[in-house]
């Protein structure tokens, strides 16, 4: 047994794909969160039934990569369980009149419906059941209201019987459904909805989007550094210390085994950041120092996400996004990309051509560092000083830009047009956000600490066989003749292969000048992608777009990193 | 009176009924799947920057469209039918 889960963009199938199987999936407020589509598993009445999140669709004539699928998928279902935004009933009809003409048995879902009433939207739910001949039945999908009567109910799902319908036929049905089954009450516009139309004028749209960022930017910081002078670094400096230094002192403080879990002691003291062990270093990092910003980056996203805001930023920034061969929308995957590449690259599928995913995902691994790459320059790059942390956002800024200025006027094709939903403002709701959070935390712990542990040992392996100091030698040329890094820098861009912030973090024994800290920075974040953001791109672009790609971050990095090297004050 | 403009053209607040979509049958699909279609009232809520996005309200929702798609869109707007 097979449901599915069919709606437009942005009605809470992923929501309600939660509530039915206990599967976490991320949900948010705008159209295009879901790009693939999500299996779960569910009892109905004892049984073992399958359910899918099929991507949102506004119609059964896909225009776009996503729609496709899920039009491809509707023959697999045995039941259609057709998903409504309550308050925008008129909207959902003409999908919702095409399924009906699927001969599957169907149900239909007004979701949101808790926001009808604030809205005065009066919907007559029997009258609606009877014209569409299937059963309606009412939810509120982030609370749970309304999900045990739609279990109830679907194997009751009848098959329904209409006639096809030509087009202008279908528009009389809508119209005349709407006007039996929905009172709207007119009344004052609300404060969100003032707010809705300031933040989407150019004056008012560009004061929000300023407000809102900076917000943003500050909350993150202060979240971020919050949590590390007040939990972590307390955490690691007076619990976490004594129990290595005790450990350190069982193994004798040097040895082979020392040398790999503890590292080098530094002036006979563990250094979490230069010891460079296993167990000192490869903990510190992802748990000490990245974690943090983390948490608080992914906690300002959520609330970002499903206040509805991102759209009306995409919208605004639409015109200068046209300049680097994007269209507004392409704003969301670089913000996802700000936390981590690879949920960015992935959402660039909300991306319509070939042409504006590759300039995208290039863009992306190239001038949108990671939470881990930001929360390492920050940490080491701050020490120095503010004003080197602002330039190495200065330039990476400039070269995302000037990239993009470039890739347009190179790459073929053309930007298709914004055509987009605005969804309305929600007041996000807490639990979920934190949800969401959560979700997103745990997924870094699972995937980026065994990986960071991985790096500590790869880099304490190759030193050991010689590897690195070969390669130092080999690419002295281009990294000290060039862009002016000691020899072994190069070896941190190795490590920046496999993570950026393991890569960042064997800058700190180097002692580098202010000027090679700021160079070598730039160069890691521009230089190649960690190995998860190049899995990602080279499925999502091929072989062939990958090596091009591959090639615009090696001749980008070298460029940018001998500039600053020459041009340094 | 009646006046047909194109939409990129309408003023903000404006009003008015959609009489004919210039293009074809694709871009008539695409445009129809999100409520926009001859018939439909659509009230203009912003022009984003000159030749930005132009933003509207139709059938209960708001939607962002490029502005060269916009000027494919003509709009009888009423005098009588402005509203602010």
């Amino acid at each position: 047994m097979k449901v599915l889960l069919i709606g437009n963009p942005n009605v809470g199938k992923s929501v309600l794909f939660t509530r039915l199987t206990g599967i976490q999936v991320i949900a948010s407020n705008y159209p295009g969160t879901t790009v693939t589509f999500k299996k779960g598993f569910f009892k109905l009445h004892g049984e073992k039934a399958e359910i899918i999140d099929v991507p949102g669709t506004y119609s059964l004539t896909p225009t776009s990569e996503a729609e496709e699928v899920a039009v491809n998928m509707l023959d697999e279902g045995d039941i259609f369980v057709c998903v409504i935004d309550a308050t925008r009933l008129e909207r959902s009809l003409p999908l919702t009149l095409q399924l009906l003409r699927r001969k599957k048995p169907m149900i239909v879902v007004l979701n949101i419906w808790d926001e009808t009433r604030h809205k005065g939207i009066h919907i007559d739910v029997e009258k609606l059941s009877e014209l569409l001949g299937v059963p309606v039945v009412t939810t509120v999908a982030i609370t749970g209201e309304g999900i045990r009567s739609l279990v109830e109910m679907l194997p009751k799902a009848p098959v329904p019987y209409h006639e096809a319908l030509t087009e202008s036929q279908q528009w009389q049905e809508i119209g005349e459904i709407i006007n039996q089954v929905q009172t709207v009450i007119h009344r004052h516009h609300t404060f969100i909805e003032k707010l809705q139309d300031f933040s989407i004028k150019p004056s008012g749209g560009m004061l929000v989007a300023l407000v809102v960022l900076s917000i943003s930017f500050f909350v993150i910081r202060f979240l971020g550094e919050g949590l590390i002078g007040l939990l972590f670094e307390p955490l690691f400096e007076k619990g976490y210390k004594p129990l290595l230094i005790t450990f350190s002192r069982y193994l004798g403080g040097e040895g082979m085994l020392h040398e790999i879990l503890i590292g080098n002691l530094i002036n006979g003291e563990i250094d979490f950041i230069q010891s460079f062990g296993l167990i000192s270093t490869g903990i510190f990092v992802p748990i000490g120092m990245v974690l943090p910003y983390v948490l608080s980056f992914y906690f300002i996203l959520g609330i970002l996400e499903d206040s509805g805001y991102l759209p009306r930023l995409a919208t605004l920034l639409d015109l200068f996004m046209h300049q680097i061969g994007l269209h507004g929308y392409a704003i969301i995957p670089t913000i996802l990309g700000i936390g981590c590449n690879v949920p960015g690259i992935l959402a660039t599928r909300i991306l319509e051509s070939r042409r504006e995913r590759f300039i995208a995902c290039t863009l992306i691994s190239i001038g949108v560092p990671c939470a881990s790459l930001h929360a390492m320059i920050f940490g080491l790059v701050g020490e120095r000083g503010v004003k080197y942390v602002l330039i190495v956002y200065t330039v990476l800024i400039l070269v995302w830009i000037c990239l993009g200025l470039i890739m347009n006027l190179a790459t073929k094709g053309f930007t298709p047009e914004l055509f987009i939903e605005i969804p309305p403002y929600r007041v996000p709701v807490f639990t979920v956000v934190i949800k969401k959070l959560w979700m997103r935390i745990k997924s870094f712990l699972k995937e980026a600490v065994p990986i960071v542990l991985l790096g500590v040992l790869f880099v304490n392996l190759l030193y050991s066989l010689g590897i690195f100091q070969f390669l130092a030698k080999l690419f002295a040329p281009v990294v000290n003749g060039l862009m002016g890094l000691p020899d072994e820098a190069v070896i941190a861009l190795v490590v920046g292969f496999l993570r950026k912030d393991v890569a960042v973090g064997m800058l700190a024994p180097f002692n580098l000048t202010n000027q090679q800290l700021v160079i070598a920075c730039v160069v890691l974040a521009m230089f190649f992608p960690c190995i998860a953001t190049f899995v990602v791109m080279l499925k999502e672009l091929g072989w062939k777009d990958m090596l091009k790609a591959s090639a615009i971050m090696l001749a980008a990095s070298v460029t940018v990193g001998t500039l600053i090297n020459l041009l340094w004050p | 009176m009646n006046r047909e403009i194109n939409l990129a053209r309408m003023e903000e607040g404006q009003t008015g009924i959609i009489s004919r979509i210039i293009g074809g049958r694709t871009f008539r699909l695409k445009l129809e799947s999100m409520g926009i279609r001859p018939g439909s009232k659509v009230t203009k809520v912003s022009s984003l920057f000159n030749r930005g996005p132009v933003v509207l309200h139709v059938s209960g929702m708001e939607v962002a469209i490029g502005y060269r798609m916009a000027r494919r869109i003509l709009i009888n707007t009423q005098s009588s039918e402005r509203s602010l």
